[in-house]
């Protein structure tokens, strides 16, 4: 018998994200392997498939992350290998700021073994109804924060900047469980290049469990240093300028306007025989 | 499966419970004890981690890489080479 996997998300709020065809998987799966943002969301999956195994073991604060990933990938697999029918569950989206499972189903793949990923609720989809924000209004970066400080990035203050885990700003050794104020301030210096020092900026979290208020706290740019930022933390900085025009595109659409409009409001050709 | 988690899927999927009287009366008809029912009456989420003895421990969640460094991995599916 082949083995299959199928990536699922939870969604962020225990009971209120998951979709049906997630929730068929779990219950459906010979084995359920688990990464989940808090005990109540593991302990309620647990209770929704009899074979419920969780990836925490292979963390280790100091442990390199990419050696932990193709752990939990090896663990994964190797069930699918010998015929079980696997789901790996991941809080949110499990595709979404989660590489384990786009490893796991492209080495599936490689080895053609059927592996397939159905989404889920993400932070992501939660920022924006939580904090009111359409992506679409002015536009909406988004990066990982430590990748943010490694690489130069085209900042366009006019758009929503919203940077992931950072919490875990400027580590380098991927091995750590957050970082210090050393490495906010740098983050805050890189910040401070284009945004004024006093600019409100959001840190958010998305709700875990129904009794859990999400978290919206606005502090200064330069309150970033010292603000108590948990692994889930997201920082969210709104525009500080407006969107200028671009004048050479507005030109040449309004020629072609002009051209149309001509064609369009001409003389009737007649055809003189 | 565990009250407490049943009754914060309910919390979490009824739109009811938005209502305190209905919140109230799910919670009183719910058959937890009454520590759990006063944690999650007033959001104590550290009380209501104490009321559930098996609670699972989450020492990290999953988080994207800065660098993916994760080698491309190639199988190689025929290794025999034909001479033409």
């Amino acid at each position: 018998m082949s083995g299959s996997l199928v990536c699922v998300g939870t969604g962020m709020t225990l009971g209120a994200h998951i979709s049906p065809i997630a929730k068929s998987h779990i219950e459906q799966a010979d084995i359920v392997f688990s990464l989940m943002a808090n005990g109540f969301a593991q302990k309620w999956l647990e209770e929704m498939n009899t074979d419920v195994r969780c990836l925490q073991k292979f963390y280790l604060e100091g442990k390199n992350r990419n050696i932990t990933y193709n752990e939990m990938v090896e663990a994964i697999l190797s069930q699918v290998r010998v015929g079980k029918k696997v789901v790996a569950a991941f809080y949110g989206h499990p595709g979404v700021f989660a590489c384990v499972s786009h490893r796991a189903i492209k080495k599936a793949k490689l080895e053609e073994l059927p592996a397939t990923m159905e989404p889920g609720i993400s932070a992501e989809d939660c920022l924006y109804a939580d904090l009111g924000i359409d992506p679409g209004k002015t536009g909406c970066m988004h990066y990982e924060t430590s990748q943010f400080m490694f690489y130069k990035r085209n900042i366009d203050t006019s758009a929503h900047l919203i940077l992931w885990q950072v919490a875990l700003a400027g580590d380098k050794s991927l091995g750590k469980f957050s970082t210090g104020k050393a490495y906010r301030q740098v983050l805050v210096d890189l910040l401070l290049e284009h945004y004024p020092r006093d600019h409100q900026v959001i840190l958010y979290q998305a709700k875990g469990i129904a009794i859990e208020p999400m978290r919206d706290d606005k502090i200064a740019l330069t309150d970033l240093v010292d603000a108590e930022l948990l692994m889930q933390t997201t920082l969210v900085i709104p525009p500080c300028g407006k969107m200028q025009p671009n004048e050479a595109i507005l030109e040449k659409l309004a020629a072609i306007d002009k051209k149309e409009d001509r064609i369009k409001n001409g003389p009737a050709l007649t055809l003189v025989l | 499966m565990s009250k407490v988690i049943e009754v914060l899927m309910e919390m979490a999927s009824n739109a009811e419970m938005g209502n305190k009287q209905s919140l109230d009366a799910m919670l009183a008809s719910a058959n937890i004890t009454e520590a759990q029912e006063l944690a999650l009456k007033t959001n104590d989420i550290d009380s209501l981690k104490e009321t559930i003895h098996d609670l699972p421990q989450i020492k990290c969640i999953p988080i994207l890489l800065p660098e993916d460094n994760y080698e491309e991995i190639t199988i190689v599916v025929n290794s025999e080479v034909a001479n033409f």
